[in-house]
């Protein structure tokens, strides 16, 4: 009963430096991954989770990945995506972006603003790809969201999964623009008959 | 000689001769100088009161080694005060700019046209860029490194594209007028320029969110590679464009110690040429990490204030979100231009989106 009269005393009470405090300022902040599917449909991201990979109105292929976070100040929080090549220990795709957070229903929990918008996410560009060793459509990746509030307290989120092109009206273009080695501005008239897709090195190649 | 004492008579008392369009600024000229090598110069043009002229030309690249390739190790581009920027890109997939039908000039105004959209464009290698818009010092004169020249190839099609903006945030006091000299090398087998072409695009500043940050990054397949040059681009919401040496593996911004560039003036960034190329360096495997800071401020009254930055807004927030876009007044970029060398076959000319 104490610690429930914390924490909305917490949520409801804040100070000049941040007046919405989500959750418990003695915790340290903690996040779940959600990503962004082709629908605008979100998901919690776990190890072994598909990521969709879509066209955004940038051109290329992205994933959209983001976070629920507690223990947290609302408002502008900073929100950093990147997937890295499990083999090379590469980081093929990252992006960074300030995202309004607010208090979802339950008040316990911080979420962005715009659930369903795009921008709310970070808009991680893996394709085409110049440094990917391997496919990116259906090959496992390390996924890293991190979050850090305007008080600088920072959370972060490792996974492992697997970005899948998931707009069937694109997926023989994003299949081949999404495989090792494609260059933007190669063709994908020979695909998918262009080469075998490129194995992980058996030394594994992490650092 | 009375003609010239009454001259000199009225230039010196009584009322101010009357300015002609130019105002006594004389427009950017090619280099006579530069004789066994390429120049291409615009007409000088309008750029009328509230609007935004952004035009692409296309020329063939001469033939200056008897059919073979060739080298250029000096640029110099000239641009008349108003200029936003200017590109010269190699012209690769056509998409709907440069088709035959449209010759070798495009003309847009005020986002309108083909020469305004940025898919047109979007795997043509850049060439070089300039931001310059000084009455002073209209020009960038750019020797690139010992033993370090761009290859051109006799016949290959440049685009060079003008943005003159006359508006709020930034005015043309005078007219518009480009001109390009690329300087034939003799040098025979030189390190050859390669450039990133690196922009976030899914970006927002908005009035509910007005301190936005947004940073991406870029890697070079190869390591070995040397930075020449760097130059960032954004708008008058722009506060403060970063770019530093990334090791290609780290998910957090790197050190202060590695930044190599920095742009605090939106409308006057500083193309950094790195003269010296110790410290350059990237990592094995590494790259750039870039930053773009930006402070939300109202639209004008004259480009239409909120509503027309919201008509931009393919999200419809209703929030006055500046959003990706080419037009100065109400829309925003976060561009990275830099120079690297050597260029290599698996390396190339780098965009990153």
């Amino acid at each position: 009963m104490r610690a429930l009269a914390l924490l909305a005393f917490a949520a409801s009470c804040g100070s000049s430096d941040c007046p919405t405090f989500i959750g418990d300022p003695a915790q340290a902040p903690a996040i779940d991954m959600v990503t962004l599917d082709a629908a605008f449909a979100v998901h919690t991201a776990g190890d072994g989770s598909e990521l969709a990979l879509i066209r955004p109105p940038q051109g290329g292929k992205i994933v959209l990945v983001g976070a629920r976070a507690r223990n947290v100040c609302a408002g502008p929080i900073q929100v950093t995506g990147a997937v890295t090549d499990l083999c090379t220990g590469r980081v093929v795709g990252l992006e960074s972006r300030t995202v309004l957070y607010v208090a979802a229903a339950d008040g316990g929990v911080a979420d962005v603003k715009e659930p369903a918008q795009i921008s709310s996410y970070a808009n991680v560009a893996v394709c085409p790809n110049n440094v990917a060793a391997r496919d990116l459509d259906g090959e496992p990746y390390r996924v890293t969201v991190t979050i850090q509030d305007k008080l600088g307290r920072v959370a972060e989120k490792v996974i492992t999964a697997t970005p899948v092109c998931a707009e069937p009206e694109d997926e023989r273009e994003c299949r081949c623009t999404c495989r090792a080695g494609y260059a933007n501005g190669d063709t994908c008239a020979g695909f998918p008959d262009a080469g075998p897709p490129v194995d992980c090195p058996a030394d594994g190649g992490m650092p | 000689m009375r003609t010239l004492l009454l001259a000199a008579v009225l230039a010196g008392c009584g009322d101010p001769a009357p300015i002609g369009p130019d105002g006594g600024f004389q427009d950017v000229t090619n280099d006579p100088a530069n004789t066994n090598g390429f120049q291409f110069a615009t007409p000088v043009f309008d750029v009328p009161q509230s609007t935004e002229v952004q035009d692409c030309y296309f020329v063939n690249m001469p033939d200056l080694n008897n059919g073979q390739d060739y080298f250029v190790d000096r640029v110099r581009l000239g641009t008349n005060p108003g200029s936003h920027h200017m590109n010269v890109f190699r012209v690769k997939t056509i998409v709907n700019l440069g088709t035959p039908d449209q010759g070798n000039y495009v003309h847009g105004v005020n986002g309108q046209g083909e020469c305004f959209k940025s898919g047109n464009w979007g795997d043509w290698p850049l060439v070089a860029n300039t931001q310059i818009s000084s009455a002073s010092n209209p020009y960038l004169d750019w020797h690139l490194p010992s033993g370090v020249a761009y290859r051109f190839s006799p016949g290959e099609r440049l685009m060079i594209q003008t943005h003159y903006v006359n508006a709020s945030t930034q005015t043309t006091p005078y007219r518009g007028k480009v001109v390009v000299d690329l300087y034939h090398s003799q040098l025979t087998s030189p390190m050859e320029m390669g450039t990133v072409f690196a922009t976030e695009q899914s970006i927002r500043v908005c009035q509910s969110n007005p301190t936005p940050s947004y940073h991406g990054t870029c890697a070079f397949k190869n390591g070995g590679v040397t930075i020449a040059a760097a130059n960032g681009h954004f708008h008058s919401r722009g506060t403060e464009f970063d770019i530093f040496k990334w090791d290609g593996t780290s998910t957090t911004q790197p050190p202060a110690a590695d930044r190599f560039y920095q742009s605090l003036t939106w409308d006057d960034p500083p193309m950094t040429i790195y003269a010296n190329p110790s410290g350059m360096q990237v990592p094995q495997n590494g790259g750039i990490w870039w930053t773009c800071d930006y402070q939300w401020i109202a639209p004008s009254p004259e480009s239409g204030g909120c509503d027309a930055v919201n008509a931009r807004d393919k999200q419809m927030a209703n929030d006055c979100c500046y959003t990706f876009g080419p037009i100065v007044e109400t829309s925003e970029h976060c561009n990275v231009f830099l120079y690297y060398y050597p260029k290599v076959a698996s390396s190339g000319d780098i965009t990153c989106f």
